[in-house]
Parts: structure tokens; sequence; C-alpha cells
């Protein structure tokens, strides 16, 4: 749904974005909350005009780690609960993406496989394109790339090594395209 | 974390609480982690107290906890906050029990209906499940130590995860994983963590 035709928030539902989305550094104009989201880091946070963030049930939660990571979401897209993404170097979300509940978009392992577990590997920005849809429980990794109008099937797990084609539909673990 | 000594003698409450007013006027942001520290400490006091407890067992948020056998947490093993809380379950005749200095991120369900053994410097991420009990499956698991279990992984009852692996995220893990070695997708299969076993994880 293009974010030009979405119903305009109400005064209540615009001052109470305003305050749950204080820890933003940008927020589009008709963007709406429900329920709980988190926003924490030192990094910059963008999201733009008419996003609709649903966390009734579970909170969403937003978390730019170092001051030059940077989590940037496009028009109208749509979050739903649970969902959390994670930014060390940059995440970005194109416009009108759905992404489901429980997914996790993540550009660092945090943890190396090998050697001592509590030194931070190197991240590759994740980059999801426009018109996705991203199912329930779905993982995007380090170095994740998804096209215009692609499918992420529920619980499929995305990384770096499986780079996702316009149009395409990527569903299983590890991930195949459909 | 890495600079904590693990020293056995604590000082008494009133330097413990001069120290902290000194770090509330000299360092705000390192009072405020280390004020969440203590309640979390107080907290899991709380919450485990029908558990045998080391020292230092730390629950940064609330853990739904249901123990009606042998529960044991080694020293500082830490329970992390998030959106959903972590679940510890262990039914009547059974044994948890978790190593040292093990993590737990958010979500993770542990269920306890025979027995599930957990070694020390274990690393879980958020959403973990980890039962031992299935409908007609009733098998103990045991998880060695220096695994780290990555997002939203299961484990499935009667696996034996050895030393020093990585359960990849969102893996259900149905049969046994070598030690020093990598499981990944549904249903997981193991390669060989090369160079593993002469760079072991190397813990605070």
């Amino acid at each position: 749904m293009p974010a030009t035709t979405a119903p305009r928030a109400t005064l209540l539902e615009r001052l109470s974005a305003r305050w749950k989305l204080r820890g933003c550094s940008e927020v589009g104009g008709s963007t709406r909350v429900r329920g709980r989201v988190w926003v924490h880091g030192r990094g910059t946070v963008r999201l733009g005009a008419g996003v609709m963030l649903d966390g009734a049930h579970h909170p969403i939660e937003l978390h730019a780690l170092d001051p030059s990571s940077e989590i940037v979401i496009g028009d109208g897209v749509f979050i739903e609960g649970g969902t959390s993404i994670e930014a060390v170097v940059s995440v970005r979300v194109g416009a009108r993406t759905h992404l489901g509940s429980f997914s996790r978009l993540m550009d660092n392992h945090f943890h190396p496989l090998v050697g001592d577990r509590h030194w931070r590997p190197a991240s590759a920005p994740v980059t999801v394109g426009e018109d996705v849809e991203i199912g329930p429980r779905a993982l995007l990794l380090s170095g994740a790339n998804v096209g215009n109008a692609a499918t992420i099937r529920a619980g499929a797990v995305i990384t770096r090594r499986l780079p996702v084609p316009p149009g395409a539909t990527a569903c299983g673990l590890p991930a195949v395209i459909e | 974390m890495s600079e904590q000594t693990i020293t056995s003698k604590r000082p008494a409450l009133s330097v413990a609480l001069r120290q902290l007013l000194h770090l509330i006027a000299t360092d705000p942001e390192a009072a405020r982690t280390r004020l969440k520290r203590g309640i979390g400490v107080l907290r899991a006091r709380w919450l485990f107290r029908n558990c045998e407890r080391g020292e230092l067992v730390n629950a940064l948020s609330h853990v739904c906890v249901d123990v009606r056998g042998r529960v044991k947490l080694g020293d500082r093993v830490q329970f992390w906050e998030g959106m959903i809380p972590q679940e510890i379950i262990c039914a009547e005749g059974a044994e948890l029990t978790i190593g040292a200095l093990s993590l737990f991120n958010y979500g993770v369900s542990l269920r306890a209906h025979r027995s599930i053994r957990i070694g020390e410097r274990c690393m879980f991420g958020s959403l973990v499940h980890i039962h031992d009990s299935g409908r007609n499956r009733l098998a103990p698991i045991v998880i060695e130590d220096d695994v780290w279990v990555a997002h939203a992984a299961v484990i499935e009852p009667g696996v034996t995860i050895g030393t020093g692996s990585v359960v990849g995220a969102g893996a259900v893990v149905t049969t046994d994983v070598p030690p020093w070695s990598l499981a990944v997708g549904n249903p997981a299969k193991c390669t060989p963590l090369t160079g593993a076993e002469r760079d072991p994880p190397n813990h605070p």
C-alpha cells in the first residue's frame, strides 16, 4: 500500500508515536506506533513517512549500537511485533516492505565461530529492497541482500552466501530460491 | 567484564554504598550499570530461592521459574533482559544443571522433565528452545563446555552437543553434535570448525 493513500494518523496517535520514537534521529509524517518500541544505542535510526510499528503483542527493537551505525527504514514499511533490527554498520529496509513477527535483521554475528567469543567480528551491511515481504521468524544475517519485490518465507535464514534476486522467493534453512 | 576478577571476599555494605555514591558523582553511566547488576543479583536470589546457586547469579529482568526438581546454577550465570522473559521449568524428579559463566539471552526456554546438563561458559542466543521431552519422547540433553547456540535454535530431546561447538541461527538439532563443529540447518548438519581446537574460546 503506497504511503500516500494510508489513512492519516490522529493527533493522539501522532503525539504518542513522537514520544515512543524519541530515540530516533528522524521520523517521517504519519508514522504510527501500537504498543511498545525500544530504540536503543548511540547510532542513528531514520524512519520514513507512514511507517507502521505494531508492537502490541511483543515489543519491537531497533538497536543501532555504535555512533556510526545506522538503521534506515523506508516509507510505508509495516513492522510486526517481536521484530528486532540490530545494526553495527547499516541495515536498510526499502519502502512498503512488510516485516513479519519475530523476524530478525542483524548485520553482525556478534561472536566469532572460532577463538575468543567476546570479540566482535567484522560487519557486512544488510539491504532489503522495496515491496519485499519477509515472513514471520525469518532471519537476515550479516551481508544479506534482498532484491525488490522478493518474498522471504517464514523461518528462512538468509546469509551473505545467498543474495535474493528481485521478485524471487527464498525459503528454508539453509535457504534456497524456489 | 574481562577486567573483573573473581573474589570470594565481598566489601561491607557501608563501603559498597560509599563506593556507589562516589561512582554516581564521577561516572553516572557506570553507576547505572553497576546498580542494575546489583538489582539483578538480588532478583536472581529471590527467583532461584529453591535452587542451588553459585555466587553472583544475575537475572537482569524477570525470569519465569517453575522449579519442582533439582536445579543447580553455577557462579556468575547471567540471564539478560529483552522482549520476552526466559523460562526455566524443572519437573518433579528432573535435574537441570547450568555451569559457571553461562549466558542466556532473552526468550530462552529450558524445560527439564528428566535431565538437562549445560557446561561452563556456554552462550545461548535469543528464543532458543531446549526441551528434553516431546509427546512420545523423554531423553536427557547434554551440552558441554564453551558451546554457542545462536538465535532461535531448537535442541531436541536426547541430543549431546560437544565442547566448543556452534549451533547456527534457526537450526533444529536432532542428532548428536561432535566437539568443535558447526551445526546448521533444519535438520542440522555438522561440519568441523577448522582451527577451533588449537584456538579455544577464551572467556572471562
